[in-house]
């Protein structure tokens, strides 16, 4: 057949610049995690299954398992309720000022969670904090009532880190209902309540099932919040263990980090796939999107109580750790009262001029993030074209290396690249730069991806056929139409990825080097050494910057994840 | 210099032939529809003619080069074909303001021209700058949308962008103007303006025009030659008037126009007709036919004009069991209440404002009939006799 062998002709050009960034991909993606496979059945050189039976015999891993499936089910559950909740309100009811709630909801997402997780230990610590305070002054108490040093302090700031996730999720299913559904069930004779039971729920599950899948994801391979929270109270999960394992630096250590890290790999990457699986046939029955929303539900006299229940809400839980973190930094001590003769900029000075990582940090994390923001965005760019616009082969195998490395949880595909690139094979990249960059790329790769092919998908091909017809090549096509019309797609991806890549935490504690120390670790250490004002001073930067890079998102009318 | 050849060209869609050993050719200056139900092919035909599309056999030619062979493999990129086309969408460029839009294929070609001498064509970067300008403007003068130069494409309406697609598909003067569905998305007195600018524009230029459509009537108002493709396959290729009066076979036939397709039983025949016994459970009219001029189907698209040389007549209408069915126009109906032809109920009465229309009940059968304006209208009930005046036969089963 003549027509199978030119479209062979055409697939072997795409094939070589496709090869190479396929091997790109799987070299610093999915290659280091087989090494880490590998590495765990290894005990000096031989197979062994002693990492494993050594790594599950100990008690404290054992426990560790045990707290990180408490606390992410607990989370879980917590925010998904909340979520959907929230979701009803925002999305099918009447409830004043939603555009507002909506957004202040929403950012936690924007927030690096570890600036959260320090903001409720400024609030809730049972010495000095300042809501303990105020709770025993009102009520006269000897002892602060709360403690967040506990596993209910873990999974509360949890919660609230991750409600946002399982929100976007349940919302999106939300605006999908079409309201005609429900009108049609109405007519039929069926009551409002069992027009939600059985047309709006049925309809909504797939989405509050991957929102609430997202959200135990999420928690179990969080860094941030079980090291700010967890570790105090002597309260380990399986990352927190895997980094301690790391850190002690033996080989019988790094050894069992693999045992621990294959656990929470196989997890990461078979839980979205079961879940895949499950919701495949249901999801795409979903009406498409709609802009204008009939047929709200009407609140009645609870509309103006719902809404001051929410702005409370909302104040408490994602207003006011922000405001404390900023607060505190410009405080002479910490526990003073937030009062003008307590301010100075004191800490502000010393973080930027005499401590030696604060400015340094601050740079680092900045090219850092430019460099895998603009490395995420153009390979970004080349697989979704590839995806959308061409018919190459091999369309799948790069679907599945993007979402490997996304999948795998950051502590695990650091130490992945750790082991991997340390000199083994060829390479040693341990503690440079480049591995920094290269792994932030890699982990957000999936975001810019995602976020460039829809902006792809929305140019109708007779806008490129026009391009053609107008006597226009394809690469002058590329640059003249496509690119221009994905714009807004790619100045989304690149913030997307930057900002993520500016205040990573989890992965930079393991690749941490004497040049490469991103400002999440040495917030992450100033808190831990008991300096919580100077890292309230770098958190209260890296929340300036994200306000102003999402305004700038905002403005660009850009499609939020 | 611009005829359009297509010959034995087949396109497949994982294993779905869409186009089916499809020959076609479009004479310079001549305004050619594709006329068909939706899945026949008529836009494939389109996009394999504008290059988007490779075919999987035969081969096209434009204006006498070979632009795409599946057998040699030598194929033209859309880019290097020199046509025209407007999309059913229009496909304006929205980043780009009208003017823009129109320029941009003249700017693609001036980049073109200047890639090999680039010092030399510096110096008329300038000048082309200009020449380009002025072309454009000539354009939106042309499409009357002079003023609405630098508007961006989302603030025109549905009419004017389509006249914006049209300039920019003639912007560099090509001799082929492929157009699709170009004009769908237009109210229907809209449509019917643009129907004649575009007719009358196409005469003052000279150049071959395809367009894709699935509106007979926008087919019949602008074309010299309809082909009506059904299945992937050309049914009958031919001037609109012989589409309606001679229909090669039973799809064209229905498909253009209204018409009464009646089964029935060949029982006598003749050089160029017979009479046929009606299968409408009364088991007694007898109609006299004439064969259709194909004689029997066409010949699967083999169309190379002069366009009805290769139709044998003569050959039998009939299947092998002399079934056939007998197509009859509801103006070749008389309805009256003298004593000859066949007798039939009416059934309903249609006004249709410049006429009447009839539905007679004959055994198990319903005829549809233009009443005649000069005759005072019958009710709902009563007995009628019809005479088929012009009656063809295809063979049934198809």
């Amino acid at each position: 057949m003549p027509a199978v062998l030119k479209r062979r002709e055409q697939a072997e050009k795409g094939l070589w610049s496709g090869g190479l960034l396929f091997f790109g991909l799987a070299l610093f993606g999915s290659f280091p995690l087989l090494v880490v496979i590998w590495d765990s059945l290894q005990v000096e050189g031989a197979f062994s299954p002693r990492n494993y039976l050594a790594v599950y015999q100990r008690p404290a891993n054992l426990i560790a398992v045990v707290n990180t499936l408490e606390m992410s089910a607990l989370s879980m559950l917590i925010a998904t309720t909340l979520a959907f909740l929230l979701a009803w309100l925002l999305e099918r009811s009447d409830l004043p000022g939603r555009g507002f709630l909506r957004a202040l909801f929403l950012l936690p997402y924007l927030a690096p969670p570890f600036v959260g997780a320090i903001a409720w230990t400024e609030l809730l610590n049972p010495r000095v904090g300042y809501l303990n305070r105020l709770f025993m002054q009102i009520f006269g108490l000897l002892h602060a009532p709360l403690d967040i040093y506990s596993l209910g302090g873990l999974v509360w700031v949890m919660s609230i880190q991750e409600m946002p996730l399982a929100l976007l999720a349940i919302s999106t299913a939300m605006q999908r209902i079409d309201p005609a559904w429900e009108e049609a069930a109405r007519l039929a004779g069926v009551g409002r309540l069992r027009m939600i039971r059985q047309i709006t729920l049925p309809v909504v599950l797939p989405g509050v099932l991957a929102g609430a899948m997202l959200v135990f994801m999420s928690a179990a391979s969080a860094f941030g919040v079980p090291a700010i929270i967890g570790m105090p109270a002597r309260i380990y999960v399986v990352t927190t263990r895997i980094v301690s394992y790391v850190y002690t630096g033996t080989s019988q250590g790094m050894g069992e980090a693999t045992a621990l890290a294959v656990l929470l790999m196989a997890a990461g990457l078979l839980f979205p796939a079961l879940a895949n699986r499950w919701t495949a046939g249901r999801s795409n029955q979903l009406a498409a999107a709609r802009a204008s929303r009939p047929g709200r539900v009407e609140l009645g006299r609870w509309r103006w109580p719902l809404f001051f229940l929410c702005l409370g809400f909302g104040m408490v839980a994602v207003a006011m750790p922000l405001v404390t973190v900023v607060g505190t930094s410009f405080l002479k001590a910490t526990g003073l009262p937030l009062a003008v003769e307590n301010l100075s900029l004191r800490h502000w000075a010393y973080v930027f001029t005499r401590f030696p990582f604060g400015l340094e940090s601050f740079k680092t994390s900045l090219l850092a993030g430019v460099m895998a923001a603009t490395l995420a965005t153009a390979v970004g760019l080349m697989i979704s074209y590839r995806r959308v616009k061409t018919h190459l082969p091999g369309r799948q195998a790069a679907d599945l290396l993007v979402f490997i490395p996304f999948a795998t949880p950051g502590v695990v595909l650091a130490l992945a690249l750790i082991v991997t690139w340390s000199g083994r094979f060829v390479l040693n990249l341990y503690g440079t730069f480049t591995l920094l960059v290269l792994a932030y790329a890699i982990k957000y790769l999936a975001h810019a991806a995602r976020i460039v092919a829809v902006s792809l998908e929305q140019i109708h091909p007779s806008l490129e056929e026009a391009g053609q017809g107008a006597g226009a090549g394809k690469m002058r096509v590329f640059r003249d139409i496509t690119l221009p019309l994905a714009k807004s797609g790619l100045i989304a991806a690149w913030f997307g990825v930057f900002i993520l890549s500016f205040y990573e935490l989890t992965m930079s504690v393991l690749l941490n080097g004497p040049y490469t120390r991103a400002i999440g670790v040495t917030i992450y250490e100033l808190q831990t050494y008991d300096d919580p004002q100077s890292a309230s001073v770098l958190a209260s930067v890296v929340i300036f910057l994200v306000l102003a890079a999402s305004r700038l998102l905002f403005r660009n009318r850009a499609v939020i994840p | 210099m611009s005829e359009v050849r297509l010959v034995g060209v087949s396109k497949e869609y994982a294993g779905t032939p869409v186009v089916r050993d499809l020959s076609l050719v479009v004479r310079e200056g001549e305004f050619v529809s594709l006329l068909g139900p939706s899945g026949c092919g008529k836009t494939t035909t389109l996009r394999l003619i504008a290059g988007f599309e490779r075919p999987g056999g035969g081969e096209i030619r434009i204006g006498g080069q070979i632009v795409s062979s599946a057998a040699s493999g030598r194929f033209v990129p859309p880019e290097r074909r020199n046509i025209g086309m407007v999309f059913q969408s229009y496909a304006l460029w929205p980043h780009m303001t009208v003017f823009e839009n129109v320029a941009y294929p003249l700017r693609v070609r001036a980049g073109r021209a200047s890639s090999w001498g680039r010092s030399f064509f510096a110096g008329c970067a300038l000048f082309a700058g200009r020449a380009i300008r002025k072309r454009v403007d000539e354009l939106l003068k042309m499409v009357d949308l002079a003023s609405f130069a630098h508007r961006y494409p989302a603030k025109l309406s549905g009419g004017q962008q389509q006249r914006v697609a049209l300039a920019r598909a003639l912007a560099t003067g090509p001799e082929t103007l492929l157009l699709d569905e170009p004009f769908g998305n237009l109210d229907a007195r809209l449509r019917e303006s643009m129907q004649f600018e575009l007719k009358r524009l196409q005469a003052r230029l000279g150049i071959t025009v395809i367009c894709v459509t699935h509106d007979q009537g926008e087919a019949m108002a602008m074309s010299d030659r309809i082909a009506v493709m059904h299945r992937g396959m050309i049914q009958q290729f031919d001037t609109p008037r012989n589409l309606y009066e001679q229909p090669a076979n039973e799809f064209v036939a229905g498909f253009i126009g209204q018409i009464n397709l009646l089964p029935a039983e060949a029982k006598t025949r003749s050089g160029r007709g017979g009479s046929a016994l009606l299968a409408d459970g009364v088991g007694r009219n007898m109609v006299d036919f004439s064969y259709a001029p194909s004689g029997c189907v066409a010949p699967p698209n083999v169309l190379v004009p002069p366009h009805r040389e290769h139709h044998a007549r003569g050959v039998p209408a009939t299947g092998r069991s002399g079934k056939v069915v007998l197509a009859i126009r509801p103006e070749q109906v008389r309805i009256g209440q003298g004593s000859a032809g066949i007798p039939g109920t009416v059934k309903e009465r249609v006004f249709l404002g410049g006429r009447v229309e009839y539905f007679v009940r004959v055994g198990t059968l319903e005829v549809r009939a233009a009443g005649d304006p000069t005759l005072p209208e019958f009710a709902p009930g009563s007995g009628v006799k019809l005479e088929f005046r012009r009656v063809l036969a295809f063979p049934a089963g198809e």
